[in-house]
């Protein structure tokens, strides 16, 4: 009886610390978009929110930049703007840009004269914040 | 056990009280998280990006200046769509065709895709991204093509945060799959009708993406209706392989100030007529698979 006890409560604080994430990151994601849309023109959204949990890890996926087009690339993980470090590295490993050179700055733009697939790194500046959701927004300008 | 738990349930109380505290990573046991959540990191170990529709669209219309209706979806045919693997790509399909019938300024016909994405929407829990305070905003905006994009743009986005929210990942991926699948349908259709450099370039840019798709689709298996898309999608991929990408990499340049670097690399496409030509049949029979899904 106490070990069906003992599950019932685990799959509770199983659902419950789900569910504080979940919250964080949609929470997030309202902060993310102001610093998607400072300024003029408008960045349109590519329609896509990319969140994700890390803990000491990194997170990355591929992505195209197409040419002609100007794309924004904003990032939170909370309040202050400068808890997350992101990485533009093209395919064979060249980092194009990080915002670790520039204050972890939470929105970068990319002018990109002409197509490029690249990889978008993500991390935690674990001199800031330990664990916690990271929302990342893409925008683009033609 | 009772000592396990109770270790546990202090690390999510602490958790929630305070993110900002030091937190062991071996307190963390990433098995009880669940693989298909959205704000689980170990998604294994990806986050999938597909190019928005939206930009496609822009991006073929400063290319090519005709309006081609002929290669849009009926909007009609929206209601025969009966389960959410079927309303989930043609939701991509039709949400693709809106863009295409935005950038080209078909504000009439703009509206009746529209109305098929909201129907469409309704039937997968989405009501309330296209709802009537939406379609107001969107009608009073339509004449103004930046205003009306900004809307629809931010619109998709907060159809692909809630899915994500309620652990519907593989919903929000099929909708992609399909807006990407009638974007490329456009590209081919449009350089068949009158052949265009750059609309060939656009089209070999998507090589990516196809590898992209096919790992988003082995990642929904489970749904069981994904296996004819992944058998389809991998012989795609079989006929992007064959487009030579070279690339040159040059120092990008920084402008701190204005917070924009600009890429300055260098990147040449090259795709024979055989291969364009097969290409344009595989993404037609594909489209066509999807348009017939549940009819």
């Amino acid at each position: 009886m106490n070990f069906f006890k003992n599950i019932l409560i685990l799959t509770l604080s199983i659902m419950a610390f789900n569910y504080s994430f979940s919250q964080e990151c949609s929470g997030l994601v309202e902060i993310c978009k102001n610093n998607l849309i400072k300024g003029n023109p408008k960045f349109l959204s590519d329609g896509q929110v990319y969140s994700v949990l890390l803990n000491n890890e990194k997170a990355e996926f591929k992505t195209t930049f197409f040419g002609n087009s100007t794309y924004r690339i904003a990032v939170t993980s909370g309040i202050e703007d400068d808890y997350v470090v992101f990485s533009v590295k093209d395919l064979d490993g060249n980092i194009l840009f990080t915002n670790k050179d520039y204050g972890n700055s939470a929105h970068w733009d990319f002018k990109v004269p002409e197509t490029l697939p690249v990889v978008i790194e993500t991390e935690l500046d674990l001199d800031k914040k330990k664990a916690g959701c990271v929302v990342m927004l893409i925008g683009f300008i033609q | 056990m009772n000592k396990i738990l109770h270790i546990f349930l202090s690390f999510v109380f602490l958790q929630s009280c305070n993110d900002n505290e030091v937190v062991s990573k071996k307190e963390i046991d990433k098995s009880i998280l669940d693989p298909k959540s959205s704000i689980n990191a170990n998604f294994d170990g990806k986050i999938f990006s597909i190019p928005s529709p939206f930009q496609m669209s822009i991006l073929l219309n400063e290319t090519v200046e005709n309006y081609s209706p002929e290669i849009l979806h009926d909007p009609i045919k929206v209601e025969k769509y009966s389960t959410n693997f079927s309303r989930a790509l043609n939701l991509g399909v039709y949400s693709a065709d809106l863009g295409y019938t935005c950038v080209n300024n078909q504000n009439n016909t703009s509206l009746m895709y529209l109305s098929a994405i909201e129907s469409l929407t309704s039937k997968i829990g989405l009501e309330f991204v296209f709802d009537k305070n939406f379609m107001i905003r969107f009608d009073r905006n339509k004449s103004n093509l930046d205003s009306s994009l900004v809307i629809l743009t931010e619109a998709f986005r907060k159809a692909d945060d809630y899915l994500k929210s309620e652990k519907r990942k593989g919903t929000s991926a099929l909708i992609l799959i399909g807006s990407w699948v009638e974007t490329l349908y456009f590209a081919t259709q449009i350089n068949l009708k009158e052949r265009n450099e750059k609309v060939i370039h656009h089209i070999g840019e998507q090589k990516q993406t196809v590898s992209t798709i096919i790992d988003l689709l082995k990642e929904y298996e489970y749904d069981g209706d994904t296996k004819k898309l992944q058998v389809d999608f991998t012989e795609l991929k079989f006929y992007f392989d064959q487009v030579i990408v070279n690339y040159e990499y040059l120092t990008p340049v920084v402008d701190k100030l204005k917070k924009q670097t600009t890429l300055r690399h260098k990147l040449n496409i090259d795709i024979s007529d055989k291969v364009l030509t097969e290409i344009a049949e595989k993404t037609e029979g594909i489209r066509e698979q999807i348009l017939h899904l549940s009819i």
